[in-house]
């Protein structure tokens, strides 16, 4: 078992936000199909973390990070304006399980949401160091900001990826 | 189909029962199922029940002939395509041409060898097996065409969304100016009329009103755009705490009095203090905004004289807010646009309330951090309901188990990355 750090300040992401921090924080989220990017920038050892539920904002309502396409950009955005240049970020992608009997597209949007943070990370030249996606259980993250290390804890066998975490409908 | 025994029966019609033993024991002894029938009619039955991979089809039959089964079984849809080779002693051209000309494959002159009519039998199962993975390559093309239409489509819906959102941003930003300019040029102007001095103090106060009403719709127009920012910027996140609906409801109706009165609009709150306390778990800011922007919009549609009516019911662990005007009402095909940033949508007399186009959107990206959601149920010239179900929000547990909206997880031992 991994010890529990009790002293350490949390911040618990709710999904479609995301939470950058220059002082040492542990991030902490629940993932289903959606996903978690977890940036880290090894010189500055700063790092910030997303959770998107949907890959792409097409033009309807407002822009907000529950979009990867958003989600990525502002992580990266934030962690710039604390000073982080890009060639120093490193990522960890979590997440985008596949709810069975769930795909109203062509693809799950798990998958869909896994190819989005692929090609968002690969566009802007960040290597992805760690990557635990796909498969059909939820996860549970927990992401320091100083160490950059995540600890990850799958959901129990059986319980799968349950369909009201979160609500997510392509609009 | 390289295997002869994989592939569907052979059907043989021919009336002499020494041509059907002698050809179908040959073609046994290579592997083919072989049936036999012994006229036409029964061959055509016999085909009808299995349709058979191949047939061979003996011209010279009494009653019906081969040439007349043939055309029967072309007219078939699902025997149409079975390959028929004839069989005949006779050796008129014309005969040929005529089994060619009805769908035969092939035209087997008798007298001959068994091992002649196996080597054309396996040919015609080659070319069907052949055929066969045509129509498969085919229809797999014909679904990824398909499917490559439907991806352009929606690409190009997207981009028409993409560029109608640039349009709009740039619309807005004019639309802010006047959102902005025009409260402050009448506070300026009111507050330098009391300034000036002169009129009595009940023309001050009535001035003074004015102003702050202007006042009190600048400040919730700038803090709908500090709520859009922060949406865009991610990092609101709720603060859930336990929260009076009751109270929620009645401030705001309280700070929307001005406005209603104004139009002689009556605000009737079906959930106030006297109905009791519902308290609810969920983010009182973010609750506040949602409903303060639908009764805003419900009293500028409404018309003057109107009643805008606000509840909210306890739908199992959902808290349900309705607020119901009786205004112009929404296009069916204009519902789903109203909740897109910057969008206004036109609908006749209300040019002169026309904000920047956010409270909408801002509303529905609450909801969503909420994880509720908002619907919109209105017939063009009834007025609109706005309906919005709030979960209960519970706090995250921070050990072994996690719950959202309600559910309850257990987690396998960590693993560090």
């Amino acid at each position: 078992m991994v010890p529990p750090t009790p002293k350490l300040p949390t911040h618990v992401l709710n999904p479609g936000m995301l939470f950058a921090h220059h002082e040492e924080y542990v991030i902490s989220t629940l993932l289903g199909s959606c996903i978690a990017v977890c940036l880290w920038d090894s010189r500055l050892r700063i790092g910030g973390m997303n959770h998107f539920m949907l890959p792409l904002w097409q033009g309807r309502g407002l822009p907000t990070p529950r979009y990867g396409n958003i989600a990525i950009e502002k992580l990266i955005g934030n962690l710039a304006s604390m000073g982080s240049r890009k060639e120093d970020l490193v990522a960890k992608v979590f997440g985008g399980a596949n709810v069975v009997n769930y795909s109203p597209g062509l693809f799950p949007v798990g998958t869909r949401n896994i190819a989005l943070a692929d090609e968002a990370l690969t566009a802007h030249g960040i290597p992805i160091l760690a990557k635990e996606v796909g498969g059909t259980r939820a996860m549970k993250i927990e992401f320091n900001t100083r160490t950059g290390t995540v600890i990850l804890r799958l959901v129990a066998k059986g319980q799968g990826v349950p369909a009201s975490l979160p609500d997510v409908r392509p609009r | 189909m390289d295997s002869p025994t994989e592939a569907r029966p052979i059907l043989l019609i021919d009336d002499v029962p020494e041509n059907l033993a002698f050809i179908s024991e040959g073609l046994k002894l290579r592997g083919y199922q072989v049936r036999v029938a012994s006229s036409g009619p029964e061959g055509l039955a016999a085909a009808q029940e299995t349709p058979p991979g191949l047939i061979l089809l003996d011209i010279t039959m009494p009653g019906m002939d081969g040439f007349e089964v043939c055309g029967l079984l072309k007219a078939i849809p699902n025997l149409a395509d079975v390959p028929v080779i004839f069989m005949s002693g006779r050796n008129e051209v014309v005969d040929k041409t005529q089994a060619f000309a009805l769908g035969g494959v092939d035209y087997l002159q008798r007298p001959f060898r068994l091992e002649e009519l196996a080597l054309r039998v396996k040919h015609q199962f080659g070319l069907a097996a052949l055929q066969a993975q045509l129509r498969d390559k085919n229809r797999s093309l014909g679904l990824a065409l398909e499917e490559a239409k439907i991806l352009n489509r929606e690409l190009v819906r997207i981009n028409e969304r993409l560029r109608i959102s640039e349009d709009l941003q740039g619309h807005f930003l004019a639309t802010m100016r006047g959102v902005i300019n025009n409260p402050l040029t009448a506070i300026i102007g009111l507050a330098d009329n009391i300034h000036q001095g002169g009129g009595s103090l009940d023309q001050a106060r009535s001035l003074a009103s004015l102003i702050s009403g202007e006042a009190f719709h600048l400040d919730f127009q700038i803090r709908n755009i500090f709520a859009a920012a922060d949406l865009e910027a991610g990092t609101c996140t709720p603060k859930v705490a336990h929260v009076d609906v009751g109270s929620i409801l009645a401030e705001i109706a309280g700070a929307f009095a001005r406005a209603a009165d104004s139009r002689s609009i009556r605000l009737v709150l079906m959930q106030g203090p006297e109905h009791g306390a519902l308290t609810f778990g969920t983010d009182a800011e973010m609750m506040r905004t949602v409903l303060a922007n639908l009764i805003a919009n419900a009293i500028t549609f409404s018309p003057a004289g109107g009643e805008v009516r606000i509840g909210a019911t306890l739908r199992g662990s959902a808290l349900a807010v309705e607020i119901q005007d009786g205004g112009i009402g929404i296009r069916a095909e204009d519902q789903a646009l109203i909740f897109d940033r910057f969008r206004t949508v036109e609908t006749g007399t209300t040019s002169d309330h026309q904000g920047p186009g956010l409270g909408l959107a801002i509303t529905r990206a609450l909801m969503d951090l909420l994880g509720g959601k908002i619907e919109v149920d209105s017939v063009l010239g009834q007025g609109a309901r706005f309906t919005c179900t709030f979960p209960e929000f519970n706090v995250m547990d921070e050990t072994s188990t996690s719950s959202f909206a309600g559910n309850l997880f257990i987690f396998d031992s960590p693993k560090e990355l």
